[in-house]
């Protein structure tokens, strides 16, 4: 006979989702502003929304210290390891919606739609995070999907922001059937769709050949979130499209959710005899090599940062083709690397935008002598995207390439060290134009609003900060890491 | 042994799901090489409808029939009025197949070989019973209010969401 209804254990669980349930009140107080805030401060909307956002980061940080517990019989789960996500999706919703208070092309009365899609998406990212049960993962990455795909055509009188919301769609919709199909192959051999029942078969039957089959189908769709490389297509497009806030939003916060149903899903799920390693290995080589190379010859800075984002991507997964302790703990450390970066180099992408009109990179020139200081700001940034020290991209590399030396991956991070020059390449393009390009074209010096410089200079210091005292974050990454890996270990 | 005789030992819910498979499997193909699309879709409608059979066939008569209220009875309909709504789609002209496909046949074909020899090979083997016999409807609506209760929320905030972004995307132009 079924179980009995029990709220005592709803309630449990309602108690650990709090941040979620937060959240997803805050979309609707952000439509009720919209409906009562008059037209010319509805951009408040966007301060209530990312106050609201700071408020459940400081809820999530209570998921640091559970042990980690299942909730809603085995449907999520709470642990420090999906509160690090959530805190990396929470810190760039807040600094998505500081980016969007100044960019222009956003229309007044569209904001309120604009604010609870976005904080709708941040709580779709939460549960991804969270997912221990591939329903709801499949459910949240639907979720993710469908509303970033209204937030990439946001721009409706722009038709590049049209074209790269529908491509997005496609190809979203086709590697979601994909992903479905794949999910149906492990439902289908061990009759449970939850992460720790499957532990539990997998312990007593193995995985066999067919499982793998499953796990490897659903990577299709895993690999479409992060932007990996046969299934990278739809995000140059998209990135250029969307309003630069969602492009950065969905540079940073997307992909770091995706890596976290990634890494939950094939470390929690797949026991390390199962021979899959080679194939992220491959894939995180390609992903890593076509991202650089492509990236060479573009001349639009969101482009060119789609593109280096693929690159990213792979050295993300080099890090989780590492396995263990280790190899996650470099995924952490990379990741909350890639946040600040990105958003920074965005957010001046943004400033620029505003000033000039323009995305591309050749009509950065002048701009070393037009601000200095700012310019030079941003050449840290690029610094770290380029991964030179003293900046945490460098860390972030450091951490990654050890992880798969110490797995034995050596042509591996032979590949991730050669990235690395082509990397500086393109990077050192953008640089050569703000300081030695002769026709400058920025002239007068760049203004940097209130929210645009907190953006900017909280990052610079996070960067910083990461490279230069990391023991702190490492304490924090080993100890996400040890909870994760630590209930499968035990089984 | 001839074929009646080894027709005869097997049971007859296998006899009908195998028909409605080939039905199911040739609307499928039928679907991806018709040339007008109108046909397709209505191919379509007969692939719907043949999985709806298989579900009943395994007893789960509540997936059969939201498979026919949804997908048939909503998914067809609005297909078909848009492509009765837009002229250029509804020409025969149009071609539905791209200079790819060939390339596409190859791989798909590769991989139909992959997994039929993958799931062959493993032995997979069916539940003892299917998981929803019996007061179906009953114990769907138990499960989505119980074990399922957060994905069925989530299920209603995704709607929010969608319903919110079709709002932003038709609504009014210029203001």
């Amino acid at each position: 006979m079924m179980q009995g209804f029990l709220p005592i254990e709803m309630l449990q669980g309602l108690y650990a989702l709090a941040p979620e349930v937060f959240v997803l009140c805050l979309a609707f107080l952000v439509i009720a502003a919209d409906i009562i805030l008059p037209l010319k401060s509805k951009r408040r909307i966007l301060d209530i929304a990312a106050l609201g956002l700071v408020f459940a980061m400081l809820l999530t940080y209570g998921n640091f210290y559970q042990q980690g517990a299942y909730y809603f019989y085995n449907a999520i789960i709470v642990d420090p390891f999906a509160g690090f996500f959530k805190i990396i999706i929470l810190i760039s919703a807040v600094f998505m919606l500081m980016m969007s208070r100044d960019y222009k092309p956003l229309e007044d009365n569209k904001i309120g739609e604009y604010t609870s899609l976005v904080v709708l998406v941040t709580l779709g990212m939460m549960l991804m995070a969270g997912a221990s049960d591939l329903l709801m993962l499949f459910l949240s990455i639907e979720f993710v999907s469908i509303t970033f795909f209204v937030l990439v055509g946001f721009l409706r009188k722009d038709m590049k922001s049209g074209e790269g919301a529908v491509k997005y769609f496609l190809l979203g919709a086709f590697s979601s059937a994909v992903f479905v199909y794949g999910a149906s192959f492990l439902v289908g051999i061990t009759g449970a769709s939850t992460f720790p029942s499957i532990q539990k078969y997998l312990v007593i039957n193995g995985a066999g050949p067919l499982f793998i089959t499953g796990l490897i189908i659903m990577l299709v769709g895993f690999g479409f979130k992060i932007a990996m490389v046969p299934f990278h297509m739809w995000a140059p497009d998209a990135y250029e499209g969307a309003p630069t806030p969602v492009t950065a939003f969905l540079s940073v916060a997307s992909k770091t959710a995706g890596v976290a149903v990634l890494v939950r899903t094939f470390i929690a799920i797949l026991p390390e005899n199962a021979n899959v390693n080679l194939i992220l290995a491959i894939l995180a080589a390609l992903t890593m090599t076509v991202g650089n190379l492509v990236a060479i010859t573009q001349n639009n800075v969101k482009r060119l940062l789609a593109y280096s984002g693929i690159a990213h991507v792979g050295y993300i997964m080099m890090g989780f083709v590492a396995y263990g302790i280790l190899g996650v703990e470099s995924v952490l450390i990379y990741t909350l690397a890639y946040l600040f970066t990105n958003m920074g180099a965005f957010a001046f992408a943004v400033a620029i935008y505003n000033k000039t009109g323009s995305d591309d990179i050749r009509d950065y020139a002048g701009l070393s002598v037009a601000s200095p200081a700012l310019a030079f700001v941003f050449f840290i940034f690029l610094l770290s995207l380029a991964g030179v020290p003293p900046t945490a991209g460098f860390f972030g590399k450091l951490m990654v390439l050890y992880a798969a030396l110490d797995a034995h991956y050596i042509w591996l991070a032979v590949i991730g060290v050669l990235n690395s020059v082509i990397a500086l390449y393109f990077y050192a393009r953008i640089a050569y134009y703000m300081y030695f390009a002769k026709e400058a074209k920025i002239t007068e010096p760049l203004k940097l609003s209130v929210p645009l410089s907190i953006i900017i200079y909280s990052s610079l210091f996070m960067i910083l900060c990461i490279c230069i005292l990391p023991e702190q974050f490492l304490i924090l990454a080993v100890r996400t890491v040890k909870l994760l890996i630590g209930p499968f270990h035990a089984l | 042994m001839d074929l009646l005789s080894i027709i005869s030992k097997v049971p007859v819910t296998y006899l009908i799901f195998l028909v409605f498979a080939v039905i199911a499997i040739a609307a499928a193909f039928l679907v991806v090489s018709v040339k007008s699309v109108m046909h397709a879709a209505l191919f379509l409608a007969v692939f719907l409808l043949s999985v709806a059979a298989m579900f009943f066939i395994f007893d789960a008569d509540f997936l059969g029939i939201v498979q026919i209220l949804l997908y048939v009875g909503g998914v067809i309909v609005l297909i078909l009025f848009a492509v009765m709504l837009t002229a250029r789609v509804q020409s025969h002209l149009l071609q539905q197949t791209n200079e790819q496909k060939f390339m596409a046949m190859f791989v798909c074909g590769l991989l139909f070989i992959m997994l039929s020899y993958v799931i062959l090979t493993s032995g997979l083997q069916g539940f003892e019973k299917s998981v929803l016999q019996g007061g179906v409807t009953r114990d769907v609506g138990r499960l989505l209010l119980t074990v399922y209760v957060l994905p069925f929320e989530v299920a209603s905030v995704v709607l929010l969401a969608a319903l919110i972004g079709a709002m932003a995307i038709v609504g009014k132009k210029d203001e």
